[in-house]
């Protein structure tokens, strides 16, 4: 299909993202994705990908 | 408060000043008179207090307004404090920045100290000077490509954000080409624009069917050139929604509130999308940040961000949407999400491409 080794590479890059959070556990936790919880989770800003990544 | 340990800063040295006069920015019209440098004092507080919070793992995305108009110097103070506080490489800093005052002793100094970079750049000649002026009002399109160019030399390949409005819907092709063609760009985003409060420019406002039109026609773009080292965030986002992960972009994971902002007086708020009265958390002159970031007022907003899940009873790309960014929503942060429609279109389209790629595999 078009675009497969693009779509494959992005797949790769989300595979090690914790699963989504059910809507029941996000209204009534305080934000259970903290213990999976990382830097590149970043706010938009943080979408800044260039140097520095690899030394991280 | 659990995570206040794991929180990201965003930091204002300026706060809103700026050297361009972007039309559509939310902070044209607020004060650009006078330039206010956050205070050594202040600076000292927050790294010191920052560090006790996260003593070994810490982000600092230095924004503005435009960044480096604190002056290098004031950088250079930072970098130092940081480099006594913390062990090497235990501090990633980002800064955002129209690049227009970027020359060679910047790009050096951001390169050496491992900074990453992102411009605001909203495409081609035309699509970037429809809004983004100088003072005197002229399209500063060439004064960020000069900034960019020397940032390359440097050996920095930046990241760009770009702005998208009602007048630029129609350039997606050509500013999706320029950026992956001219500027051979690895990798990009695209902030929509909206005005919910219906100030003067609101009627730049990207409606819900326009914006997934728009991020469809560049979901195709990218399936189209195929090139695996293309990393545009809003498609990485779907993407991650549509396979069921958690979207790393805030916009999308539910995270609203788990960042704060510090503005150059000291003054704390979650974001700079609610810089106002309402939404201060406290000032680093009257308490400390970790007091701050455990308090009352940023339990409040944290749980007016949870009511507005509300919404999303029923949905089945709840996971992946978390009800959208807190200042796209209608009504205030306890809304419904703008683009909700949008998002959902989106999200299972990719989900079907995703398993017709994954039927072929098997």
């Amino acid at each position: 299909m078009a675009g497969a080794k693009t779509l494959e590479a992005s797949l790769n890059r989300a595979k090690d993202l914790p699963r989504g959070t059910m809507l029941a556990a996000s209204c009534t936790q305080e934000w259970d994705q903290w213990q999976n919880w990382d830097d590149t989770m970043s706010p938009e800003w943080g979408d800044v990908r260039a140097g520095g990544q690899d030394n991280w | 408060m659990k995570g206040v340990n794991k929180m990201i800063a965003i930091v204002k040295p300026i706060g809103n000043f700026c050297n361009l006069r972007c039309s559509y920015c939310f902070y044209h019209e607020k004060d650009q008179g006078s330039l206010f440098v956050m205070s050594d004092g202040i600076l000292t507080k927050f790294l010191s207090q920052y560090k006790e919070l996260r003593p070994e793992k810490a982000t600092i995305i230095w924004h503005g307004g435009e960044p480096t108009l604190a002056g290098i110097q004031f950088y250079r103070k930072a970098i130092a404090l940081e480099k006594k506080l913390w062990a090497p490489n235990q501090v990633r800093n980002l800064i955002q920045t129209n690049a227009t005052t970027i020359n060679s002793e910047w790009a050096v100094f951001l390169e050496e100290n491992n900074f990453g970079v992102g411009v605001s750049l909203d495409g081609c000649r035309e699509s970037h000077g429809l809004y983004r002026h100088t003072v005197k009002g002229e399209n500063s399109f060439d004064l960020t490509m000069h900034g960019i160019e020397v940032l390359k030399q440097a050996g920095i390949n930046p990241g760009y954000i770009q702005t998208v409005t009602k007048a630029k819907l129609g350039a997606a092709i050509k500013d999706f080409d320029f950026f992956h063609e001219s500027l051979e760009a690895s990798h990009w985003s695209y902030n929509v624009f909206l005005d919910l409060n219906n100030g003067a420019m609101s009627e730049l406002n990207v409606s819900p069917d326009a914006w997934y039109d728009y991020v469809n026609t560049i979901i195709n773009l990218w399936l189209a050139n195929d090139d695996p080292k293309l990393i545009i965030r809003e498609v990485e986002t779907i993407v991650q929604g549509a396979s069921g992960k958690t979207c790393r972009a805030c916009r999308n994971n539910g995270s609203c509130g788990h960042y704060f902002c510090l503005e150059p007086d000291g003054t704390i708020y979650p974001c700079d999308r609610f810089i106002n009265k309402e939404y201060c958390w406290g000032s680093l002159s009257d308490d400390n940040l970790e007091i701050i970031l455990a308090g009352e007022k940023r339990r409040f907003f944290l749980q007016e961000n949870r009511k507005s899940y509300e919404n999303c009873v029923g949905c089945n790309w709840f996971t992946a949407c978390h009800n959208g960014c807190g200042s796209h929503r209608v009504g205030g942060l306890s809304g419904k999400f703008y683009y909700c429609k949008s998002m959902k279109l989106l999200f299972g389209k990719m989900a079907e491409t995703i398993e017709e790629f994954r039927s072929e595999r098997r």
